[in-house]
């Protein structure tokens, strides 16, 4: 098991209005899984992600990741959790407009810093050749198509070879043909490497390719 | 470390226009602090000289019981002068001595009359502690006649070669007055021997006031440094006479040259705090601008500490880019002021704003510690800049600068 959830519930605070976005979700993802959470904008899938993915916090439950208790964890050892275990595509890619395709790839492989700078060149230019990006390794992310951005969003989530990667409505701003694309890459990663996906979406064709679909309803796992 | 560097230099670099208006800001500041701080140097030097060169040498001497109150009293003074120079002149540290006689008197063109403060030197040993002679701008140094300075003259439109009355009032009270011809005039860069000094032999002087004594010995050392040291060994040497180096000499102008630096301090912060107030804008919304950025580098694994670090370089590379800019304008500002200076007797005038400020035209030093302070300063306050708004991000949770709309 390299993830467990229990009971956790997360209530955001907005003024004086209290909205509750999840409800006692008890999940459990194995090694190798490519997981789907599908359901309607507003049912929890982005929150239910984040928390995953130690980025956002559960406000009770408990969430167990490769045998270790998140509860409780400090700032920065959730960092490391995050650094070591999970890799990130956002359905806006969120790259640094600043860097190159390069060094946008590059970036998790430093933030690691276990690896030589040859290495590290070696991995990018490796990584990004199997994305489709080769020869484009010195464009500005604003120089890209969506389609392009998101596949260096991939490259930057696989590049580290994490344990699972969290991908959050991963084609919702590409045309169906390039979103088609972008999860036949992440299916071959998974296969391929056997990396953990857990991917949210509301796009039914994204989630035909799913190998399990994990569906909710207002905060709710449904299904 | 290297990826934060290139990361911040990244960002620097976004915002070009920004960052370029932030360290012009920046750099404005601390170049006037170079240069505040180098001409006030330069002034000081000045001043300092001035007192050296032609009120205090490097040690003065009075009777025990002088008054700096009543500086030209005709009592009070060093009867025995001339056994007391000759001691003094053997202690192996002193390369000059000579004694002065300062009383008050009036000099009259026989039409207008101006209170003066004659002063009477040893025309052969007041150069050996005093520069008078350096600064003879007409005629001659010639203890047959009298020396004024270049302002009194003007006023009482005397020139060289000229006949003037001297008129003063002797020990006993009676009245007299004496017919001299100004032999040269003097041109200096202190207002009180430029307005108001009629330099007379000083064995004439004595006479004319009938007095024995002197008001005071001048002494010159092989080492301005040590005379305050020197000075303790005279003091000990010499107990029936009040000896003060030149800083014990001039302790009212040298406080009021502190109470000066203090003002300028004060102007130095406020140059620095509207300097600073820019730096925190421009951190301010840079770290704004990146919430989204640093929300993504969190979630990769950017830990607390380092999202600091990162904001921390900016800061310091922009301190560090004002400060180049800073040193690159302080130097010019500097330069100009250090080749042509500011003509204070043309500002203010014949005025005398106090004993020991420089007339003339003031320069500035140059020296190397406000460069560097200047650099430390643009680094240290940057980073301090940036310290708030870094701290603040830093302890963000990744999602809450994800959820960020921009």
């Amino acid at each position: 098991m390299l993830l467990e959830i229990k009971n956790i519930n997360k209530i955001y605070h907005s003024g004086k209005v209290d909205f509750q976005a999840l409800y006692d979700i008890n999940l459990s993802i194995d090694k190798s899984e490519f997981v789907a959470l599908a359901g309607p904008s507003g049912s929890g899938k982005t929150t239910l992600l984040n928390i995953i993915g130690c980025i956002d916090s559960a406000d009770s439950g408990a969430v167990v990741l490769d045998g270790i208790d998140l509860l409780g964890k400090k700032p920065d050892e959730l960092a490391h959790l995050r650094r070591d275990y999970f890799g990130f595509i956002f359905q806006t890619y969120n790259l640094i407009p600043v860097l190159t395709v390069f060094e946008n790839v590059e970036l998790p492989l430093k933030l690691l810093k276990k690896y030589s700078d040859a290495e590290i060149k070696d991995m990018v230019l490796g990584t990004l050749k199997r994305v489709g990006l080769e020869g484009l390794e010195n464009r500005m992310p604003a120089e890209l198509s969506g389609g392009q951005q998101q596949r260096v969003s991939i490259a930057r989530a696989i590049i580290k070879k994490p344990k699972m990667i969290l991908a959050d409505e991963p084609t919702a701003n590409l045309d169906s043909k390039t979103g088609e694309g972008i999860v036949d890459i992440m299916k071959e990663m998974n296969h391929e490497d056997g990396v953990t996906f857990v991917f949210s979406t509301h796009d039914k064709l994204i989630m035909e390719h799913a190998k399990r679909l994990v569906m909710l309803r207002d905060g709710k796992i449904v299904q | 470390m290297k990826y934060l560097l290139k990361l911040a230099i990244a960002n620097i670099r976004r915002a070009t226009r920004r960052t370029v208006l932030t360290f012009l800001v920046l750099g404005f500041g601390i170049s006037l602090y170079i240069f505040l701080e180098s001409f006030i140097t330069g002034f000081e030097n000045s001043s300092f000289d001035n007192l050296i060169n032609f009120q205090t040498g490097h040690i003065k001497i009075h009777d025990k019981n002088f008054s700096d109150e009543r500086p030209y009293a005709l009592s009070n003074l060093i009867d025995n002068y001339e056994t007391a120079l000759e001691e003094i002149s053997a202690k192996p540290y002193v390369t000059g001595t000579t004694a002065r006689a300062q009383f008050l008197g009036e000099l009259d063109n026989m039409r207008d009359a101006l209170a003066v403060v004659v002063v009477g030197i040893d025309f052969e040993t007041d150069p050996k502690v005093y520069n008078l002679t350096n600064y003879l701008i007409d005629g001659t140094y010639d203890k047959n006649g009298i020396l004024i300075g270049k302002t009194l003259a003007g006023d009482l439109g005397l020139k060289v070669g000229d006949y003037c009355y001297l008129s003063l009032r002797k020990e006993q009270g009676a009245y007299v007055s004496v017919e001299k011809q100004i032999m040269g005039v003097v041109n200096t860069s202190d207002p009180a021997v430029n307005n108001g000094s009629v330099f007379l032999d000083l064995g004439e002087t004595l006479s004319l006031f009938g007095v024995n004594g002197v008001t005071e010995i001048g002494v010159k050392t092989d080492n301005v440094d040590k005379s305050a040291k020197y000075a303790a060994e005279l003091k000990e040497a010499f107990p029936g006479l009040k000896v003060e180096n030149w800083k014990e000499a001039a302790l009212q102008t040298i406080q009021m040259m502190e109470m000066e630096r203090k003002f300028d301090s004060v102007i130095i912060l406020f140059i620095i705090i509207i300097a600073l107030v820019g730096i925190i804008n421009t951190m301010l919304m840079s770290v704004y601008e990146k919430q989204r950025e640093i929300g993504t580098l969190k979630a990769m694994g950017m830990t607390d500490a380092e999202v600091m670090r990162l904001f921390v370089i900016e800061g310091a590379i922009i301190g560090f880019l004002g400060g180049i800019c800073g040193i690159i304008m302080g130097a010019a500002i500097n330069w100009y002021f250090a080749e042509v200076g500011i003509d204070f007797l043309a500002m203010w005038g014949k005025g005398d704003l106090g004993a020991g400020i420089p007339a003339g035209v003031i320069k500035s030093e140059w020296i190397i510690g406000p460069y560097l302070y200047g650099m430390v300063l643009g680094i240290v306050s940057s980073i301090a800049a940036s310290y708030y708004p870094a701290k603040k991000t830093s302890r963000m949770q990744p999602m809450e600068c994800l959820r960020v709309r921009q």
